[in-house]
């Protein structure tokens, strides 16, 4: 089975003046279906941009991307409109939603712009039951709590059925209690329906719920740990997120890795 | 076209100063087109009326159709009769109704002597509400025009004072909306005899020779103008005044009035227009993230045009009824309170009223074409991330 996110050589390149900063800089990954992953790494990483060209937000200066084994190079505005619309989820660190519309009118914004579907307010309906918000589906942003309105943002996002959801910073604007309960739902998304998921974080908090971490230092990407070798590495070394230990235990975990079939 | 609708009412004031400013612009474009439209009709009617004949003045009289000139004797109505091409001639003595009463905006009131015989047949186009049309013969007896009836309250057998002078009426015209709606035909010997005490004492004596023009009808109206040259060559001291030459009058009459229906448009146009660029142009700055997140969930490059369009469109058509309505509403106040002098100053047609409605929704189309494209062609990234 191909992967549903395949990206070599992806490289965006800004120039600012005379000077030229290479914010996402040759990288390669592959994100299978079903994946629960995090983008990690300081402020200026380059995990933003990468989640913009995902994301086919942006066009990349460089490199190749394909979304369900079909390129993305080349396409144009409109093409790249449709895939958003109807490959991919967003999720924002400022939940973005639209304030004159209802949170049902919301989570029904990307069927707007596609075919007509009979079914769509039932499944927009569907959808706010599902993230628990049944009874909030007539009210407008400014009267839900953020931790609402970004369980709207995440119906929004699966609404079409994409591909893959790309959430930036999803918890960043949310209190810790409110923010374990979101990634619980985007967990239970995950392990219950086989929603690709990706999180563009800088908090170890979030990424330690997801089963793969890709960290990224000046647009490159400098690790690449799967769930299996990092609880390995805690279990042997006692600390949480190390690279310490005896390498040996490390390449055990891969080769677990590997057996599992991932 | 709900979430327009709900669009417009988040910036209520700025939507009212917007839409103000399209019904002020469709506003004066209502009025005045309606004051042009009833000028349009006056001098289309006109057009029709005087279109059909050549007319004789003496070298001496005053131009056009004012009552102020000075007498033409009889024999030369004989004379041009017989000229080639010519139908017949006939002499019509035309003098002011009221002479005290100077005419303002609107046609005068015209007392007309006519020979019934030599002048009415069916070139002149005049049709009976009631009663009949003069005959042969016919004394103290008049035909007047609709404007004439309402004004003075009259209907077929009532009498009817003119220059102090009792006539029986006996025909109603049909409403023409021109020259004939305010005159008064009566036979040409009695308008003689009315007229004769205002002209010099010299003239006095040949009371029944009086007239102020000869309407010359030729055979086909297309000899007009060489009919006309052979009338001032044989005839000493008269000039003509052709189909042709009316028609161009009119038309420089049209070319005023159709001028003040443009002017109203572009004030419209500037007003209207502006207030919605401009308010289009802030609603998009404002909205910059609303659309970035529009674009990030898939709509393409053409709905989102599509919304701010059909925003701006939205106002255009509000301002537009709202304008109209405005206008309307002041052209029947005015009328209503002229009405009663027999003369209306305004005339409001379905077609008018159509296209203020039709002018103030495209305008508004028109206008939100370019902040909409900006909103169109905004970088989906930069548009989300700004603030």
């Amino acid at each position: 089975m191909p992967p549903i996110l395949e990206a070599r050589g992806l490289t965006k390149v800004y120039r600012r003046g005379a000077s030229e900063v290479r914010a996402v800089d040759g990288i390669d990954l592959d994100v299978a279906a079903g994946e629960f992953m995090a983008i990690m790494g300081r402020s200026g990483s380059g995990k933003t941009t990468l989640l913009d060209l995902l994301g086919c937000l942006l066009r990349p200066t460089d490199g190749q991307l394909s979304i369900d084994g079909r390129s993305v190079i080349g396409a144009s505005d409109g093409e790249l409109a449709t895939i958003r619309r109807e490959r991919i989820g967003f999720v924002f660190q400022e939940f973005n939603l639209i304030p004159t519309l209802t949170a049902i009118e919301n989570v029904l914004l990307p069927l707007r712009y596609g075919p007509r579907r009979p079914d769509a307010r039932a499944r927009a309906a569907e959808l706010l039951e599902l993230v628990g918000l049944a009874e909030r589906a007539g009210h407008r942003p400014t009267e839900l709590s953020g931790g609402e309105q970004q369980r709207v943002a995440i119906a929004r996002a699966l609404v079409n059925e994409p591909a893959v959801i790309l959430a930036d910073e999803p918890t960043g604007e949310l209190d810790s209690a409110t923010s374990e309960r979101l990634m619980a739902t985007l967990r239970a998304l995950n392990a219950d329906r086989g929603v690709t998921i990706i999180i563009v974080t800088h908090d170890a908090g979030v990424a330690g719920v997801t089963d793969r971490v890709v960290r990224l230092t000046d647009g490159r990407v400098v690790a690449d740990e799967r769930r299996a070798t990092r609880a390995f590495a805690r279990a042997l070394t006692g600390e949480p997120g190390t690279n310490g230990g005896p390498r040996v235990w490390a390449r055990l975990g891969d080769m677990l890795e590997k057996a599992r079939g991932r | 076209m709900n979430e327009a609708i709900s669009n417009i009412w988040r910036r209520p004031l700025r939507a009212a100063l917007t839409i103000l400013g399209i019904v002020i612009g469709v506003f004066a474009l209502t009025v005045m087109g309606a004051l042009a439209e009833k000028l349009n009709v006056l001098v289309d009617g006109g057009d029709e009326y005087f279109r059909t004949r050549i007319f004789v003045f003496d070298e001496g009289a005053a131009s056009g159709f004012q009552a102020s000139s000075r007498p033409i004797t009889r024999d030369l109505v004989d004379e041009i009769a017989t000229l080639d091409g010519v139908d017949r001639a006939t002499p019509v003595l035309q003098t002011l109704l009221d002479p005290d009463e100077v005419g303002g905006f609107d046609i005068p009131e015209l007392l007309t002597g006519i020979e019934p015989e030599t002048w009415y047949d069916d070139r002149v186009d005049l049709r009976m509400d009631a009663g009949r049309f003069l005959e042969a013969d016919d004394a103290d007896v008049t035909v007047i025009g609709a404007d004439l009836a309402e004004r003075y309250d009259l209907r077929v057998g009532d009498s009817f004072t003119m220059r102090e002078r009792a006539f029986e009426v006996i025909g109603v015209l049909e409403r023409t909306l021109t020259f004939p709606d305010k005159i008064a035909y009566v036979p040409l010997r009695d308008a003689q005899e009315i007229y004769v005490e205002s002209v010099p004492e010299a003239f006095q004596e040949r009371t029944d020779e009086l007239a102020t023009q000869i309407e010359v009808f030729p055979n086909d109206l297309d000899d007009a103008d060489a009919i006309a040259a052979s009338i001032e060559e044989a005839v000493e001291g008269v000039r003509t005044v052709t189909p042709e030459q009316v028609a161009d009058q009119i038309g420089q009459a049209s070319i005023v009035f159709n001028l003040i229906i443009v002017g109203a448009s572009v004030i419209a146009v500037i007003v209207g227009g502006l207030s919605v660029i401009n308010t289009m142009v802030m609603t998009v700055s404002e909205r910059v993230r609303e659309i970035g997140i529009k674009k990030a969930v898939g709509a393409p490059t053409g709905a989102i045009l599509r919304e701010f369009v059909i925003e701006a469109t939205l106002l255009g058509a509000i301002g537009g009824l709202i304008g109209l309505s405005a206008g309307a509403l002041l052209v029947v106040v005015l009328n209503a309170q002229t009405a009663g002098s027999g003369t209306t100053v305004f005339l409001l047609t379905p077609m008018l009223l159509l296209r203020s409605f039709l002018f103030a929704t495209v305008l508004g189309a028109l206008a939100g074409i370019y902040p909409a494209l900006r909103a169109a062609r905004l970088d989906p990234v930069t548009a989300l991330r700004s603030t």
